[in-house]
């Protein structure tokens, strides 16, 4: 499965790309919970109450990882792979941590 | 239906936890001596067979917790904002994204455990293990809290 699929890079682009998705605001749709209909675009309509971003980031990132996943692998070296430090996998969750903090301030902030 | 999938996905999470725990705990000891004091013994346990099942029970937590989440959104996060309780949202905002993260080591994280020798690669497997424990732990005690929030406001 390795060989063909990645599992680390699929959790580091998971991660990196749900960062920037989160900071950035990048969605890939909306989920509206009172209407419970999904959308491509934010849909600023007071009928349909306020859309939730959460999912759709989750689904950027999935589908930005399996991409990676599968794509990376036999372009880079083997031994990259292997030597792939520790740190890479702090860097990770800890930018993940920092990007939701930076999406979520306003509840502290304001 | 939503009570009973977030009943569901509390003892899901008790079970990720006492998985998790054990081998989060596990991980770190590093002599093979007999276990003789409950702690040890509690450590003592073969991490590798968790493996799997944290997995499992990590994905079927999430999936739960995703899916009362938009309930939660119309609901309980409408009550924590008319009673002002900012800082309220604002945790359970953090353990949403704290879900994710653990969501996002899991591939890693069973790379580590199944796919290379156990002599190998020991601080990434620490590391993993013990980032995933904390996501569960966080995110377990923060829920229990936030849960019980709208009683004890």
């Amino acid at each position: 499965m390795s060989s063909y699929f990645s599992l680390r890079i699929f959790s580091l682009i998971f991660g990196g790309v749900y960062t920037l998705a989160v900071i950035y605001n990048l969605p890939l749709f909306y989920y509206f919970p009172a209407v419970k209909q999904f959308s491509l675009h934010d849909l600023p309509l007071e009928s349909f109450g306020p859309g939730m971003s959460w999912f759709g980031w989750i689904a950027t990132a999935a589908l930005s990882a399996v991409i990676a996943a599968v794509v990376f692998p036999p372009l880079l070296p083997k031994r990259w792979m292997d030597q792939l430090p520790l740190g890479v996998f702090w860097l990770v969750p800890l930018a993940m941590l920092i990007g939701g903090f930076f999406r979520e301030q306003d509840w502290l902030l304001k | 239906m939503d009570v009973v999938i977030l009943i569901c996905h509390g003892l899901t999470a008790i079970a990720l936890l006492g998985a998790i725990t054990h081998q989060g705990l596990g991980v770190w000891r590093d002599t093979p001596a007999p276990a003789r004091l409950f702690v040890d013994r509690f450590r003592a346990v073969p991490g590798v067979g968790y493996a799997n099942a944290v997995v499992v029970l990590y994905i079927t937590t999430f999936a739960l917790g995703a899916y009362i989440y938009p309930a939660y959104v119309m609901d309980a996060k409408r009550a924590l904002f008319e009673l002002g309780l900012r800082k309220a949202i604002f945790v359970f905002q953090m353990k949403e994204h704290i879900a994710v993260i653990g969501l996002s080591l899991l591939a890693a994280y069973w790379y580590f455990w199944r796919q290379v020798p156990l002599s190998e690669h020991v601080a990434t497997r620490r590391m993993l293990t013990t980032v995933l424990m904390a996501a569960v732990w966080w995110n377990l005690v923060i829920g229990h809290i936030l849960n019980n929030l709208r009683g004890i406001a």
